[in-house]
């Protein structure tokens, strides 16, 4: 299920803005087979939220549950920070997965991951038209959150770890994404085994397989690049993020991708601007399944 | 069953003259290629180690060796492979930088052209390998490591700044044997720091070896990467047009803390435990991956070693 929902952005007061915000990002997780569990201190009626003048000022958060055929066995939450950012209107987003949750708020257990701060934290203003997109059926899902604006455009990936076939399978999970300020500062990954301690975070981008540059087209198709969970060895690649060059894949543009046997459609994110070692290579463009 | 051998040599580069010391590591790579299992063709040509003369053309070629596989695929002529190794300087008539370039053919008209069947678009094209400048009074080592006389990586005339790379390996199954589908080629040339892969592929005529501008691996950026006891090499992957092959078995990459440099491990790969060696180059290899170098500082090479 996509969700892609335009942030009409014309009033650059705060509370407006923040509020449309969160309600996009909460829409997409419902949109995409997501649950949302009540949690105390979790706003439910977004236009009550008041004005952030602070930077970095969390407004609220939200818990999902993934819900899919392994929730029952292996239960995977992902707990979603809202913050004000650097600027009038603009929104900081901070994310994180685990097994388990406390009801207040925190994830708890042995297998939490890093948080990532998928946001602007500085002056990144937002512009109308500002997109949220999302894509899920409950066992993963992708987030670009204002594609418009690349300095603080950002994008998340949340799924579980698949098998050789390209099916989730439970044990463990996977958090990809980028994070930053006025550039993407950081692209991580990180993996957790259920029940374990989460991998070492890879830091300047995930494991991957570099697209075919030269040339970027082998017998009329495109071979893109692949992205690793890594747990001390690369596990089966995403079957929901790949790269591609920025020469070969428009902004924002839908493309057709096979893998796992399967063909599947891609959104090119348009994220650009990485710091220098978040970039995974000249030209770098992450693509998210979008369908 | 797959037997191994391997060969260290040592090249000695020496100040008297250029030429000697060119000499000395064209004769030390024969010798390797020998005592790894290759079979010298004796193409009419053929450099003569001991009296060629060295070109003051960087990147010329001096001479040529066409080299035959050994193993079963070659031998029971499923899948031959000969490998058309050209001796070049890449350095200059004052300075010598270890080079040669590596093609691949499935046939060898005995003349030191190697080509293709009528049913394949080939050979590939040829990839350079190679250091460099070496220095007068260091010794270099040489490593090369063979599978069963036939697929093969090597690391040549290295220092801690420099090294020649190559690999030549069957494309491989699921379960890690050698199969007659390709043959990937990857090479490393110091002297101008970049690193190229390309391929040969039997029985189709439908698209001509491309050469893609770096190797292909996976590769972790965060050090310490060891998590659960588990630490990986990460293994060169061939691009064919039908799309990514299955890693090699021969050649990878390692971060530096890692792995201890200068010393071999052992790796499961495909199931069976494999023996690696991480030579001590601790610069000049960021840029033979395919991504940000930035991230790569602390990169290494790792190659099969038993």
């Amino acid at each position: 299920m996509a969700y892609n929902q335009t942030i009409s952005v014309t009033n650059l007061a705060y509370a407006p803005v923040v509020s449309e915000w969160i309600g996009a990002v909460r829409n997409a997780f419902l949109s995409c087979s997501f649950v949302r569990i009540p949690q105390s201190g979790s706003v439910d009626d977004l236009t009550t939220l008041g004005v952030r003048t602070a930077q970095r000022q969390q407004i609220t958060y939200d818990v999902f549950a993934f819900n899919d055929a392994l929730q029952a066995t292996t239960p995977l939450f992902i707990r979603i920070r809202y913050f004000s950012g650097g600027a009038p209107g603009s929104m900081c987003l901070n994310a994180q997965m685990g097994n388990a949750h406390n009801g207040s708020g925190s994830l708890t257990g042995t297998s939490v991951t890093t948080e990532i701060e998928n946001g602007s934290t500085t002056a990144a203003s937002p512009v109308s038209g500002a997109n949220v997109i999302a894509s899920g059926d409950g066992s993963y899902l992708t987030l670009i959150n204002t594609p418009q604006d690349t300095r603080s455009g950002q994008v998340l990936l949340f799924e579980r770890l698949y098998n050789a076939n390209g099916q989730p399978v439970s044990g463990g999970f996977h958090l990809c994404g980028t994070s930053g300020g006025s550039t993407v500062n950081d692209f991580t990954s990180q993996v957790s085994y259920s029940g374990s301690s989460p991998a070492p975070r890879q830091t300047n981008g995930p494991v991957f397989l570099k697209p075919t540059a030269n040339p970027a087209l082998y017998d009329g198709r495109l071979l893109l690049g692949l992205i690793f969970p890594y747990a001390g060895f690369p596990l089966n690649p995403t079957p929901n993020m790949l790269l591609a060059t920025s020469t070969e894949v428009s902004p924002y543009q839908l493309l057709k991708y096979t893998v796992y046997g399967q063909e599947r459609t891609y959104r090119n994110s348009a994220i650009s601007s990485f710091a220098a070692a978040a970039n995974p290579f000249t030209g770098a463009q992450i693509l998210v399944r979008e369908d | 069953m797959t037997t191994f051998a391997t060969s260290s040599l040592a090249l000695n580069a020496t100040a008297a003259s250029i030429t000697a010391s060119y000499r000395d590591f064209v004769q030390k790579m024969t010798v390797g290629f020998e005592s790894i299992g290759w079979v010298n063709t004796n193409a009419v040509g053929t450099i003569n180690t001991s009296s060629f003369a060295i070109s003051t053309v960087s990147g010329s070629s001096v001479g040529y060796q066409v080299w035959r596989f050994n193993d079963d695929l070659h031998n029971t002529n499923v899948a031959p492979v000969f490998v058309k190794v050209e001796y070049c300087n890449l350095g200059s008539t004052t300075v010598l930088g270890s080079g040669y370039y590596i093609s691949v053919g499935s046939v060898h008209d005995g003349f030191g052209n190697v080509g293709f069947n009528s049913s394949s678009v080939g050979p590939t094209p040829r990839l350079a390998a190679g250091t460099t400048a070496l220095q007068s009074g260091t010794l270099y080592p040489i490593n090369l490591c063979a599978i069963s006389g036939g697929s093969a990586v090597g690391v040549t005339a290295y220092s801690n700044a420099s090294a020649g790379v190559f690999l030549v390996e069957r494309s491989l199954d699921f379960n890690g044997n050698y199969t007659a589908d390709y043959v990937s080629i990857a090479v490393f040339d110091a002297y101008n720091n970049r690193s190229r892969q390309t391929y040969f592929r039997y029985n189709r005529q439908d698209f001509s070896p491309r050469v893609e501008t770096a190797i292909s691996a996976l590769t972790s950026t965060t050090t310490v990467s060891a998590y659960a006891n588990n630490v990986a090499i990460n293994m060169a992957i061939p691009i064919v047009p039908d799309g990514y092959g299955y890693p090699s078995r021969m050649l990878g990459f390692v971060l530096s803390n890692d792995f201890a440099l200068g010393a071999t491990h052992q790796i499961t790969m495909f199931a069976t435990q494999s023996t690696f060696f991480v030579p001590n180059i601790t610069s000049a290899l960021t840029s033979i991956l395919n991504r940000n170098t930035s991230a790569l500082s602390a990169c290494r090479v790792a190659i099969r070693y038993e």
